[in-house]
């Protein structure tokens, strides 16, 4: 498709070339996933370009991605594939969980890909776990089991 | 880009386009009639379209729209959806000001401003009415106020478009009025609210008594009002109301008050909890009350079964439990250890797997005497996209499904239908609301007389052009509402009459004799959208009759939406198409354990508790829903997936950095072997158990030395062993003896090499091992207190338990709480 061609179509067009409903179009271009069109209200035309980003959208929205991380997609954001390992001097920002005085959590959820749910029951387990540990130096261990079994739904999370 | 700045503003509370609402509302008898006002504004210099998604009552009509924009005062009206959409999009095209209400299959209302001009202001009056419903002698009226984050995918399950999802914002704060009329013989009623503080004043005497009802501290639109009335004398009635269409003809609003005596039969019942994220903070809390409150009014004989679900399910039994002091213990300690740590809501799958519970007499022995049928109890938050599948699923089940509805703000749409749909009925707990009546409630109606069959008589010679379909099930004391429509008025008295399952005569449940309503067109096409969802459920979403009956009365529905179109001079049109604002909700007040109505917010873990709802996850593990998975064992390295260091397994040590470092370990008893939790012979992972196997525990002892053999309860957990094992020792091994005796004895028993060998070459061999149950003496290779006549008593019955042992799993005496002498009995007719 020549992407330079003037835009033609108006939205109720390019809505039916996408076989998208006229209202989920518009809203793709509010919240900016589509371009804005060329012209004013009624004159407002959209191209090709504006079709293959719609094309691009609705099969990325089958296969189950957020709009939010789709327009990290359509603006440069790296494929949805995450790297495993980290090239050296990549610099990340992850935050910093203070357990205890002298214990610190560090969480990059994004790489964990951890929801913010699952980040919270991984900092309660990990309390729960250092309260154990401390009874445990007194002689008591009642809690640490239950850890064990919450690390493990844990340890479920890719 | 200019959207993004427009929502930052918002965000910091600077240009709020949503003012706040503004609720009243009258009561008289059940008939609820209020109107809700929303007030929008455009702090912005560009023309915006708003967007709101919002809640009404479950079973309220929507009854008029009236918009006022800047000072004009505007109309319009419902059309079909095709031609709304339509409509709007054009309007927006031209430039003009267009507003739609559309109304979604799963009963929430998005409100569309289009073209709103910079510095204009908009107020949406809505009118609504519904039909309360008598319940167990009270009255609760629920006022919704926002959607709570759901789970699940809003477009693929719910059907929803993206421009209609809810999007909450955690900054921002919705102003909620309120004042509500109570006419009539209620105002003498006990009334109260456990959502907000209240303010009420008596007016008026005698028949005109009203008692005014209004908010005493300003609200918030992050939870349900909530309006209990309580002590009031309930009556059947049948209202007749003169149809708004037709001259002539009539619609007719019939409730009674069934009388049901309660059923001879005990009480068989399923309870199955909702541990998933969304239930985290007051809703588990509520939950476990709930649940203590279940478990300690089950009575001798009544059977249960306790399961949670969350992306999967766990099973604390294998088949239902009868109620005794050791199942009651262990239920109430597994209540008390709830937590909402099971992620996602697949509530289908739970469905399934509980059905799947051996529920009848032939896995129970001596419930044979009048097997009642089994019913389900549901504790949730309802906080699920996937709404008409989990239907669609309980239908199927055969169950009736009961449900305690949790939380600021439960889906009260999904659950009712899941209650209705099987013949069941559905109770709410508020956060901070005693949990003890709904529960005792919910008994009332589980150990009701079921009913095989409803009718409704009608006077001789009336016969309604169409009727809404009666309740699967009567419940005493629960209203039971029937809409019909009639050609004429009809006259005489109308009868509701049940005939139980083994009964040769129907018996009169209640009966009201027909009077002409006061309020007839609000009645009248309540009775229309009656009829509308009843076609709807029946036909889908292409029924050509409802889509008529909603043009024609004026109806928003899923087939039709409100339209306004106000042309604009040419001067005033944008040149350029409205930036998108959507009002973001607020998050209901406790939800996910974000801060707790019952206590003060935990400083540090406010700030991980931001963006709870599962459709915002942005990554692309999270899209896929992979985070959601523990399904697949392979999944996770083999190191994470045991919870305790596999460094002596085989596998590949991929995760190094989760090593732990050989100073930092434990140096107790884990250093010796462990069971291998991929290998089914030593480690179970199922359901109902999960922990070490008969053969894993027997191992476990022959790899260790006898000094680091456990001792207590907790060491024994610290192993691998699983609650269900635990439990059945504490409460029926150990009948009052001490907990170092039991274990002892306990881990003697298991230790016998003749055991262990007898496991390993398990292939079905019970023979054996009775043989070898008889040859262990009391004592005999045991060093145990020999002499404690105690240690004799529980080693006799531990021999017992011995002979029913199975390499891969516990026998079912273990998941039963019973003594091992008469599950043995059970095992020998399941084997023989």
């Amino acid at each position: 498709m020549n992407t330079d061609a003037s835009p033609s179509y108006p939205l109720a067009e390019l809505a039916v070339l996408a076989d998208l409903p006229p209202r989920t179009v518009r809203y793709y271009v509010q919240i900016g996933l589509v371009d804005r069109p060329e012209g004013e209200t009624r004159a407002a035309r959209y191209g090709a370009r504006h079709l293959e980003q719609l094309l691009q959208i609705r099969k990325w929205t089958a296969a189950g991605v957020s709009l939010e991380r789709i327009r990290e997609l359509l603006h440069g954001a790296p494929p949805p594939v995450s790297p495993r390992e980290r090239a050296i001097g990549s610099v990340s920002v992850c935050s910093h969980l203070t357990v205890a005085d002298g214990i610190e959590v560090v969480i990059d959820p994004q790489r964990a890909g951890l929801s913010p749910e699952a980040v919270r029951q991984f900092i309660q387990g990990v309390m729960t776990a250092f309260k154990a540990a401390q009874g445990e130096e007194d002689g008591a261990s009642q809690a640490a089991p239950a850890n064990t079994n919450k690390n493990e739904r844990q340890a479920g999370e890719p | 880009m200019q959207q993004q700045s427009a929502r930052l503003e918002t965000r910091a509370g600077q240009a709020l386009t949503f003012k706040g609402a503004r609720f009243e509302g009258s009561l008289r008898g059940t008939l609820f009639e209020a109107n809700l006002e929303q007030r929008f504004a455009n702090p912005f210099d560009r023309h915006v379209e708003l967007v709101y998604t919002f809640p009404l009552p479950w079973a309220a009509v929507l009854l008029g729209v009236e918009v006022q924009i800047g000072d004009r005062c505007l109309s319009g009206a419902v059309v079909e959806k095709k031609q709304a959409e339509q409509g709007y999009e054009d309007a927006l095209a031209e430039g003009n000001t267009a507003i739609l209400l559309e109304q979604s299959f799963d009963g929430s209302y998005t409100l569309n401003l289009g073209n709103l001009a910079p510095g204009e202001t908009c107020v949406v009056r809505l009118r609504y009415a519904q039909v309360l419903q008598f319940e167990q002698h009270g009255l609760r009226l629920v006022v919704p106020t926002v959607i709570a984050p759901r789970y699940g995918d809003p477009v693929a399950d719910a059907g929803l478009k993206p421009h209609q999802l809810v999007e909450h914002d955690l900054m921002v704060v919705h102003p909620f009025e309120l004042s509500l009329r109570v006419e009539g013989a209620l105002a003498r009623a006990r009334i109260g609210s456990p959502s907000h503080p209240l303010s009420m004043r008596l007016e008026g005497e005698g028949e005109t008594t009203a008692m005014v009802v209004s908010l005493a501290r300003g609200g918030c639109l992050d939870r349900d009002f909530i309006l209990v009335l309580d002590e009031v004398a309930q009556d059947s009635l049948a209202l007749c109301a003169q149809d708004t269409q037709h001259p002539g003809a009539v619609s007719v609003l019939a409730s009674f008050c069934p009388r049901v005596p309660a059923s001879a039969h005990p009480l068989a019942v399923k309870i199955l909890v909702d541990c998933s994220g969304s239930m985290q903070g007051d809703s588990i809390a509520a939950a476990r009350r709930a649940l203590q409150a279940i478990v300690a009014g089950l009575r001798e004989g009544e059977r249960f079964s306790l399961s949670r679900f969350g992306s999967t399910v766990e099973h604390r039994s294998r088949a239902l439990w009868r109620t005794s002091p050791a199942t009651r213990l262990a239920g109430q300690r597994w209540a008390a250890q709830l937590q909402a740590d099971l992620g996602g809501t697949e509530m289908e799958k739970a469905l399934d797997s509980t059905l799947a519970l051996a529920g009848d007499a032939s896995v129970s022995p001596g419930a044979g005497e009048g097997a009642a049928p089994v019913d389900l109890l549901l504790i949730t938050d309802g906080q699920i996209h996937a709404i008409e599948r989990t239907v669609a699923k309980a239908r199927a089940l055969g169950h009736r499904v009961f449900v305690v509805g949790i939380g600021s703000a439960p889906a009260e749409g999904v659950l009712r239908r899941l209650a209705d749909e099987t013949g069941g009925a559905c109770d709410f707990v508020a956060p901070g609301e005693a949990v003890e009546p709904a529960v005792l409630r919910m008994f009332a109606r589980l150990r009701s007389q079921r009913m095989a069959s409803l009718d409704l008589v009608w006077p001789a010679g009336a016969k309604p052009v169409w009727m809404s379909a009666l309740p699967g099930s009567v419940f005493d004391g629960d209203a039971v509402t029937v809409w019909a429509r009639f050609a004429q008025v009809p006259d005489g008295t109308v009868r509701l009459v049940g005939t139980r399952a083994h009964a040769e005569a129907p018996e009169s449940l209640g009966e009201a004799s027909l009077t002409a309503a006061e309020h007839d067109s609000a009645l009248s096409r309540m009775a229309v959208a009656a009829q509308i969802e009843t076609l709807l459920a029946a036909e889908g979403a292409h029924s050509r009759q409802a889509l008529e009956l909603a043009v024609a009365y004026q109806l928003v529905s899923p087939l039709t939406h409100f339209l306004l179109v106000e042309t604009r001079a040419e001067a005033d049109k944008p040149a350029d198409m409205p930036d998108l604002v959507k009002v973001p909700s607020m998050l209901p007040a406790g939800f996910g354990g974000l801060g707790s109505l019952d206590f003060c917010i935990d400083p540090c873990m406010a700030p991980l508790s931001v963006n709870e709802a599962p459709e915002h996850y942005g990554s692309p593990a999270a899209a896929s829903g992979a985070y959601l998975d523990f399904d697949d064992p392979f999944d996770a390295p083999m190191v994470l997936r045991s919870g305790r260091r596999a460094d002596h397994g085989d596998t590949a040590n991929k995760a190094g950095t989760y090593d732990i470092p050989a100073f930092l370990r434990r140096s107790s008893n884990q250093d010796g072997w462990q069971p291998p939790r991929d290998d089914p012979r030593y480690w179970c992972a199922e359901p109902h158990y999960t922990g070490l196997t008969p053969l894993g525990l027997t191992q476990w002892l022959r790899s260790h030395p006898q000094a680091e053999w456990p001792q207590g309860y907790a060491e024994l957990r610290r192993i691998g062993l699983g609650a269900a094992v635990l439990d059945w020792l504490e409460f029926v091994l150990a009948e009052g003896e001490g907990e170092s005796l039991v274990v002892a004895c306990f881990v003697q028993v298991m230790a016998q090499r003749d055991l262990h060998e007898a496991l390993l070459s398990d292939t079905g061999a019970l023979g054996r091992l009775k043989v070898l149950a008889q040859r262990v003496a009391p004592g005999a290779a045991l060093k145990v207190r020999q002499d404690d006549p105690a240690a004799a008593s529980i080693l006799a019955r531990l021999q017992v338990f011995v002979s029913t042992l199975r390499a891969e799993r516990w026998p079912d005496c273990v998941f039963a709480l019973q003594e091992g002498a008469s599950a043995l009995e059970q095992s020998g007719v399941g084997v023989g």
